[in-house]
């Protein structure tokens, strides 16, 4: 009865938020240091029950969970009161406890796995790698001041769609055929740049030649999102879902 | 074509200084000739310690798998001004827990992951996977044929560990030990205890019911 006579200077522990029902147990085990292989179930079970009582209403949703670990501590105390059964030498006597404590233990210490990480996790945020930003970050470049139209930034999304876009046209009317690529991306890069050289723009379209097997679109496709990561050149829209416009990036190209 | 004066450091350096990614051992050494891939964690701690004497901002941090180039973390407030644009908030208690049990765990269930938390993940669970911590690795056979949830590249990254084998390991065999130890003793304790029933209950530990 030592158990229910402590219990007696109810502990106050409302106030305080659990991530839930294992999470208040580890509290309760650890407040009134008791042994994790011995737990006085009726003390904790008490305590578990006033820390349900209190629970606020916004907490509600997550009073399932309580509810159900206090129905089984309210098992295993009944399960406790039970006269032990009569020696059944070769059986295994199970103690109703055991399974609840190995729960606690496996989720205490996955509590303390989750120290360790959120501690890693402090000292990841003060260190910084090299490296590029998202491909789709530098895509989003401001819109130039010189330019004739108001026109949109272009995303990365904007981009793909486009490209498939062209790519199931391409596809209609055409059979399948494995033949090496003769095309590099170099090439590609030299093809955009000598356009825009000439043009001082071009249509996104345009830059994919008509009949062209289709791995040389994706060359070029994969060329031109080089040069955006390169800021060799920009992209523009003219409205949202809208034509692609390719510029070159130094000066000269934009407001032409 | 290639510089013949150029050390297998410089060349370890320039590969760092331009990856986008932590780079693997065996990737430097297939680019760094004649190089084989144990040498190359020799070849990171020399540039390291140059690093250090050279008292440079930076060093090369093993992650992932790999090796990166990282600024020390005493530069962190003004790196951090910098890079303001891609900071992320930090995680939770309840988001940090999940991972761990992912972490050990995977491939692993929701259902797996409520059962040990004793609460429902899936709110945190999707976060997680939103901010490429975990990610789902395929569907478990048997009923239902749930998904199953395992850590990215980028929770190595995130938390600096150089792979899974370097979480922290404390006593995941220690509760399957301690129960086996605790079996044992309560196997002997039975036999008196059950010789003893309703003799004597002054054991402090008694449960106190047994009235």
């Amino acid at each position: 009865m030592a158990d229910e006579a402590r219990s007696g200077h109810s502990v106050k522990i409302e106030a305080l938020d659990f991530e839930g029902p294992l999470d208040l147990l580890v509290y309760l085990v650890q407040k009134n240091e008791v042994d994790i292989w011995d737990i006085p179930i009726a003390l904790i079970t008490e305590q578990f029950l006033t820390y349900l009582q209190g629970m606020t209403a916004e907490r509600l949703e997550a009073a399932g969970e309580f509810l159900l670990m206090a129905a089984t501590l309210l098992r295993i105390k009944s399960q406790m009161l039970l006269p032990r059964p009569e020696v059944e030498e070769d059986e295994d006597v199970e103690d109703p406890r055991r399974e609840l404590v190995l729960k606690i233990l496996e989720y205490q210490q996955f509590r303390e796995i989750a120290d360790q990480l959120r501690d890693r996790e402090a000292a990841g945020r003060l260190v910084f790698p090299r490296g590029l930003q998202d491909l789709a970050d530098e895509l989003e470049v401001d819109a130039g001041p010189d330019l004739p139209e108001p026109e949109e930034r272009v995303s990365l999304s904007d981009l793909l769609r486009s490209f498939t876009r062209l790519m199931e046209e391409a596809q209609r009317d055409r059979v399948h055929r494995l033949e090496p690529l003769g095309v590099t991306i170099e090439e590609k890069v030299n093809f955009v740049r000598d356009r825009l050289r000439r043009d001082g723009q071009t249509s996104f379209r345009d830059l994919f030649v008509p009949g062209e097997p289709r791995s040389h679109w994706i060359v070029t496709f994969v060329a031109l999102l080089e040069m955006v990561r390169e800021g060799e050149v920009r992209l523009r829209q003219g409205e949202r879902f809208g034509e692609i416009h390719v510029y070159a990036a130094g000066g000269a190209g934009a407001g032409e | 074509m290639r510089d013949s004066t150029a050390s297998p450091k410089q060349i370890l350096e320039a590969l760092l200084f331009a990856a986008e990614e932590p780079l693997p051992a065996r990737r430097i050494a297939a680019m760094i000739d004649e190089a084989i891939p144990e040498s190359i964690a020799d070849l990171v701690r020399d540039l390291n310690a140059d690093y250090l004497r050279e008292e440079r901002a930076f060093h090369v941090q093993e992650v992932a798998g790999g090796y990166r180039l990282v600024t020390r973390p005493e530069f962190a407030s003004w790196v951090a001004d910098l890079r303001a644009s891609d900071a992320s908030p930090r995680l939770s208690q309840a988001a940090l827990e999940t991972l761990s049990i992912v972490a050990y765990k995977q491939p692993v269930t929701r259902a797996e992951l409520e059962s040990i938390r004793g609460v429902t993940v899936e709110g945190v669970l999707k976060t997680l996977v939103d901010r490429e911590l975990v990610r789902i690795t395929g569907r478990e056979e048997g009923m239902g044929r749930p998904l199953l949830y395992g850590t990215t590249d980028n929770f190595l990254e995130y938390f600096g560990l150089p792979s899974l084998d370097a979480l922290p390991r404390p006593d995941e065999l220690e509760i399957l030990f301690a129960d086996r130890e605790r079996q044992e003793e309560l196997a002997l304790e039975q036999e008196p205890a059950a010789h003893a029933l309703g003799a004597t209950d002054d054991d402090e530990h008694a449960d106190g019911e047994e009235e």
